[in-house]
């Protein structure tokens, strides 16, 4: 029932959220119509990040607990997290090289994506490659902690770093501000509705395949 | 029962013992570090054409990377010999066992830095030997050994220990990797207005962090 | 030094996996000072994780382990614990590059061991490892790697001794040594826990039966 109720739910969201973007949200006067892809990039930048401290609070709950559906939580987070991460730099570099000219800068932010990127690859990757069993688990959730902990660092080193590396951008439009107006932001707040129903049910979905598999394995 | 300092000498003074008959990770770090060195330095017909813009970079990519090789091969005799095993029914702290690897191979990695930047002034031209640099270097190198000795003993339990422990490290020690390449690049061009303070004291907070989190962590992964 | 217990080894309902496989499943076995214990059972029924989980180098998923009274939990009482036990198992846990009397010094080091040139040479004349001193682990026979082992146990005459399969790889007249060895610590009220699947090593040396088959998993 819940199920059912989700997927009308999300399907009825998704259809408007398609209308809005591509339909409703006027066309923003400096980017043109390639500013939409932000309607995808920033709702997927969005369910990255907080993958990332979902993952932590989870692993922290693991560690707290021992209880295996935290783990598992944990799992169906991180790559569903991975997912997210890949469409949000996929997305934000097709924005990027018609706007700023480049493909890719030294801005803080995007330098923070990328590494985020590269630990939940080493979380899963640590995962696959670690004989399972219960270290396998529980260092893997030390390993998520530890880049909940670095990320903040990260993001930091990465803002002095973009001060002193002047950002390469010699588009058209690089040197204008986007606006955007209410229909705009309206949108935006829409797509990140959607988006986030989408992760909580891909990572919902993701979570019992999971879970068949692991009693499959034991 | 002995005290810590008094321990951490005798696993320390064991490690050296070992690497002066093998020579294993200090003839990888050099050595590897010296070939990725000579790869970028055929990649131009010019060499202080690089030096300016990617020196920094290209020095502290051979480290990265030849550093992580040698860190398995570090911990690799540990697991197939089961000697951290030995350890673990010793009355010696787990703690312990991660400063005397993290010791030990922070010398070996300040040792192989002193040859690839002797060789790499050369090939490339490069004016970049600085107290700067110095105090930079051992805050890199301490980080770096912390953290490498960590995931060095995750990853020598798992298949494909080399990846592993390279992707696990490189992510995680970003900050310093940024703070180091940004002093580098600071001796290279000669610049006397930077942000060195500003680094040092990311450089250093990320020791302090990661060495307290590393030492409260690294019990709870080496119990099986 | 006995820590006042009664008890040398406390095991409580144990249970432990190994890459989801049940091994143990709800073990419990105690047994006071000064006993000869000789467990025996098949391969795989759990022998050599029963004497790994007994002297804390593997945790158990679920039950308790004391040790002379003493948890491993506790940092403390850890280090306590452990600077009291000796440990022999299948692999030797020796340094391959250094000779035996390095590693018997360096052991030696580590448990604070005085005098350690006189007490190696009282164990390498026990052991007959007399000629080997100066030899490279690397380069001796297994059955002379399971001598210094025995040796490393032995430095700090241990309160208990928990050895796996001590007779495995040894010749006639090592099997005889150590025997004799057991019988010994044993006439002094010490503690021997092993594992062998040697019935006559068993009767020489135990004076308490553990069967596994008695304890077979549900």
């Amino acid at each position: 029932m819940v199920r059912q109720i989700y997927l009308i739910t999300t399907g009825i969201v998704f259809t408007i959220s398609i209308w809005m973007i591509f339909l409703w949200a006027p066309t923003e006067i400096n980017q043109g119509q390639v500013q939409r892809i932000l309607y995808l990039h920033v709702p997927f930048a969005w369910a990255s990040m907080v993958a990332i401290i979902a993952i932590a609070f989870t692993s922290f709950l693991f560690l707290l607990t021992k209880n295996d559906r935290w783990d598992n939580l944990s799992q169906s987070l991180a790559e569903v997290g991975l997912v997210s991460a890949v469409v949000m730099l996929f997305s934000g570099i097709v924005w990027a090289k018609p706007v700023w000219g480049v493909w890719w800068t030294g801005e803080a932010k995007l330098t923070t994506a990328l590494v985020l990127f590269f630990i939940y690859c080493a979380y899963l990757l640590f995962r696959n490659y670690f004989p399972p069993g219960n270290a396998r688990n529980r260092i893997a959730a030390i390993i998520a902690l530890i880049g909940a902990i670095d990320s903040p660092i990260i993001y930091y080193a990465a803002q002095i770093w973009e001060q002193n590396h002047p950002k390469a951008v010699v588009g058209p439009l690089a040197s204008e501000e986007s606006s955007l107006n209410g229909e705009m932001v309206i949108t935006l707040l829409f797509c990140v509705l959607t988006v986030t129903l989408l992760f909580v049910g891909l990572v919902w979905t993701q979570y019992q395949t999971n879970k068949l598999l692991r009693s499959k394995n034991a | 029962m002995l005290n810590w300092l008094k321990v951490l000498s005798i696993l320390i003074k064991k490690d050296i013992k070992i690497e002066f008959q093998t020579k294993e990770t200090l003839i990888t770090l050099c050595l590897f570090g010296l070939l990725i060195i000579t790869v970028f330095s055929l990649s131009t017909e010019n060499n202080s054409l690089i030096n300016q813009n990617f020196g920094a970079g290209i020095l502290w990519s051979s480290v990265i990377f030849a550093g992580s090789i040698a860190m398995v091969k570090f911990f690799y005799h540990e697991e197939q010999n089961k000697t951290l095993q030995s350890l673990l029914v010793m009355p010696v702290p787990s703690e312990l066992i991660l400063f005397s690897k993290s010791i030990v191979f922070f010398l070996f990695l300040s040792i192989s830095e002193i040859i690839i930047f002797l060789i790499s002034s050369v090939l490339f031209n490069l004016n970049i030997f600085s107290l700067k640099l110095i105090l930079g270097c051992i805050v890199f190198n301490v980080g770096y050994s912390v953290v490498g000795s960590f995931f060095g003993v995750i990853s020598s339990k798992s298949s494909s220990k080399e990846i592993l422990l390279t992707m696990l490290l490189i992510p995680i020690i970003t900050p310093i990797l940024m703070f180091i390449i940004a002093t580098t690049n600071d001796v290279i061009r000669s610049e006397l207005n930077s942000n060195f303070q500003t680094w040092l004291g990311v450089g250093i907070s990320f020791d302090i962090i990661f060495l307290t989190l590393m030492s409260y962590l690294f019990g709870k992964i080496i119990d099986d | 030094m006995k820590v006042n217990a009664k008890k040398v080894l406390s095991l409580n309902n144990i249970s432990k996996s190994y890459q989801n496989n049940l091994v143990i499943n709800n073990f419990s076995i105690d047994f006071n000072y000064g006993n000869s214990v000789g467990m025996i059972g098949k391969n795989g029924s759990g022998k050599s994780t029963i004497l790994k989980i007994s002297c804390g180098l593997l945790k158990p998923d679920s039950g308790n382990v004391l040790l002379m009274g003493k948890s491993f939990d506790s940092t403390e009482d850890s280090l306590l614990i452990k600077s009291r036990m000796g440990v022999v198992l299948h692999e030797e846990m020796l340094y391959p590059q250094l000779t035996v009397f390095e590693n018997l010094n360096f052991y030696s080091k580590i448990l604070g061991i005085k005098n350690v040139n006189t007490k190696i040479e009282e164990l390498s004349t026990l052991l007959k490892l007399s000629d080997y001193l100066k030899i490279s682990v690397s380069k001796l026979s297994n059955g002379n790697k399971k001598r210094v082992s025995f040796a490393k146990s032995l430095l700090n005459d241990p309160d208990i001794l928990f050895a796996d399969e001590p007779e495995s790889n040894l010749d006639d007249k090592g099997k005889e040594i150590v025997s004799k060895i057991f019988n010994d610590r044993r006439k002094r009220g010490l503690t021997n826990f092993f594992s062998t699947h040697s019935k006559i090593f068993l009767e020489e040396c135990s004076n308490q039966l553990i069967n596994l088959k008695d304890f077979e998993n549900a």
